[in-house]
């Protein structure tokens, strides 16, 4: 399937066209007409940026002007200029992601060494605009280009020529740096991440081989050598802590490794912090096929750590979908290496409180996996679980999770409307709709919010717009318990309406509505449209469930 | 000299068969970002700087090529 190409506009106080001609492969871009015109054009309520079709903005603004700005004030008040425009731009531009970039401000260095340097003052307090409005607003990210500009260094970053010649102040390195870092922002809004790393052991998170080195002897350490394999995990852990899935894929025999994941002083990566542990002496191909069937992970999903070429070669050419990146010939260099990974294949845009307990949500469900194993009747399975499901009005603070939800569910998804979090405020402020969430929670854990219903009401008849579930709580008959109490809720319209929108992954909720006693109406190339008489339902009882509470 | 057109023709994103050394500024693919392209990618690639001044002059990609000799 050919993807779609995203049209971004790039506002900018500098010359953007060689960033344009470097990214232009990759994106379409609208850009305001004349040089630094990026204020005009957002002030301006007919201007472009808000009629064209757009599916983000970039405003990237560089501090090399300061150097000509004649005092402090004229700083401060070109500061505040660009702060109000921003605030009507992100005021107006509400359903598609805002990226607004950090500033390094190069003011005139003819100064003494006592004199005050005013660029401290304006660069934090741009830093702390930018930020509050990121936190404010939930379609707006901090672009920090100050921190490229830092890591790289000024005079590798800038060139006066360019500047002189093309008002465009970057050297060639500083304009690859920044377009990659615009370039990873967009795909962390457009392209799906990364949701596990599996790593290997031996000479990848601690350096010498665990079966002849033994506890004592392999390196690993909180200082000297051994710390680059100590900092190294501690960058797994701080992914982990941002809802990264971490795994290990290992040849070893499991009670060596294990002796050392569960007792080395320096090891910061523990047993608890992995959702699979494949330590045996299997081909590693095999090892993560069996994690992606046990986990419910695609190969696409997957990230593959180790050092050896080989092994590295055999789960490129036997899962062509796994990402296997070279592992660093300098092994001073794990800390960058694990940094890129993080930035090229998972940073998301916003870590949410979902996330934070992601491994916590796996390490649970495998629980739940023993317990049907053990069970012998779907019924008798859900009630060992003792399943409380919790189904209310959406309040304020669970926009974003439905947000979220909306735009990445995939499986159990009947109409797939992928709403922004602007767009679903509007509904829920609609009297004619309403927007349902489900929470579930057993003996094992708490699922949290984990199902989506977007109905719509006229006189007689009451819509399922959006009826989506995430993918870890299906099979647990919890599509019932929802429809039995929204149909009770609604039992003076005439006619439910169901809708399914084929997609190529909305597979599991094909005949959903049939299950449920829906009759089809209408079937349009796999197109349905489905009623529900609600004279003839009567409220159900799910025995097998602890407790449904329903609270209109 | 060839290897120079190919550099260029690589930046210029063509067929190393559709420019010469007599291509002119202004012909084809060589507008004036372009020309700033060119003048960042032969500084880095050959090591030299190119002063502002002698830019302007620039009137054929032998002009450029004058450069890196």
């Amino acid at each position: 399937m050919a993807e779609i190409r995203k049209s971004i506009a790039l506002l900018s106080n500098i010359t953007v066209d060689l960033i344009v001609g470097k990214l232009h492969r990759i994106y379409d871009f609208y850009l305001p007409d004349g040089f630094d015109t990026w204020v005009q054009e957002v002030i301006n309520p007919e201007s472009g940026i808000y009629s064209e079709r757009l599916d983000a903005a970039v405003i990237l603004l560089d501090g090399t002007e300061a150097r000509s700005w004649k005092d402090d004030n004229e700083g401060t008040e070109r500061l505040a200029l660009w702060k109000q425009s921003l605030t009507v731009l992100t005021n107006r531009m509400v359903n598609i992601p805002v990226f607004i970039s950090t500033i390094d401000i190069r003011e005139n260095r003819i100064k003494s060494l006592s004199e005050r340097k005013q660029k401290y003052d304006f660069e934090n307090s741009w830093y702390q605009f930018v930020q509050a409005l990121a936190e404010l607003k939930s379609n707006v990210y901090v672009l920090d280009i100050a921190d490229i500009i830092a890591e790289i260094g000024r005079k590798q970053f800038y060139s006066n020529k360019m500047w002189y010649m093309s008002s465009m102040p970057y050297s060639k390195e500083g304009l690859a740096a920044v377009c990659k870092e615009i370039d990873r922002a967009l795909e962390a809004a457009f392209k799906t991440r990364r949701k596990i790393i599996a790593l290997d052991l031996d000479n990848t998170l601690w350096g010498g081989v665990i079966g002849e080195d033994g506890v004592e002897g392999i390196e690993l350490s909180a200082h000297k050598e051994g710390q680059r394999y100590y900092d190294f995990q501690r960058q797994f852990l701080e992914m982990k802590n941002r809802g990264v899935l971490l795994a290990i894929n290992s040849k070893n025999n499991p009670e060596d490794a294990e002796a050392a994941i569960q007792r080395h002083p320096a090891m910061l990566i523990r047993d608890d912090d992995f959702v699979s542990r494949k330590i045996n002496w299997k081909n590693k191909d095999t090892n993560l096929k069996d994690m992606g069937s046990e986990l419910n992970l695609t190969e696409g999903s997957f990230i593959f750590i180790d050092d050896n070429p080989v092994e590295r070669e055999t789960v490129k050419n036997m899962c062509p979908d796994i990402l296997v990146p070279e592992f660093p010939t300098d092994i001073t260099e794990l800390i960058a290496f694990a940094e890129d990974i993080w930035l090229d294949y998972c940073r998301p845009l916003r870590v949410l409180g979902e996330d934070l307990i992601k491994t916590q949500m796996y390490q649970n469900e495998e629980k739940r996996k023993q317990e049907m194993s053990k069970s012998l009747s779907l019924d008798g399975y859900i009630e060992k679980l003792e399943i409380v499901v919790d189904i209310h009005r959406m309040r304020t603070e669970e926009l974003g999770r439905v947000a979220q939800l909306c735009n990445k569910t995939n499986q159990f998804n009947t109409t797939t409307k992928r709403y922004t979090q602007a767009e679903l405020e509007e509904i829920a402020e609609n009297p004619d709709k309403v927007i349902y969430v489900v929470y579930a929670s057993d003996k094992y854990g708490d699922s949290g919010l984990i199902s989506v219903v977007i109905l719509i009401g006229s006189k007689e008849t009451i819509k399922i717009d959006t009826f989506l579930m995430s993918c870890r709580v299906m099979g647990r008959k919890l599509e019932e318990v929802i429809l039995n109490e929204l149909t009770a809720e609604y039992s003076a319209k005439k006619k439910m309406i169901g809708e399914f929108i084929p997609t190529a992954k909305n597979v599991p909720v094909r005949e959903l509505y049939d299950r449920l006693g829906f009759k089809l109406i209408s079937d349009t190339n796999g197109h349905k449209m489905y009623e529900l008489d609600m004279a003839g339902y009567t409220k159900k009882f799910f025995k097998s469930f602890k407790e449904i509470r329903f609270e209109a | 000299m060839d290897k120079f057109l190919e550099f260029v023709a690589d930046i210029m994103e063509v067929d190393v068969s559709e420019i010469s050394m007599d291509t002119e500024y202004k012909e084809g693919k060589w507008d004036s970002i372009m020309m700033l392209t060119l003048i960042m990618e032969i500084e880095a690639e050959y090591k030299v700087s190119i002063p502002i001044e002698n830019i302007g002059n620039v009137k054929t990609i032998a002009d450029l090529y004058a450069f890196v000799k």
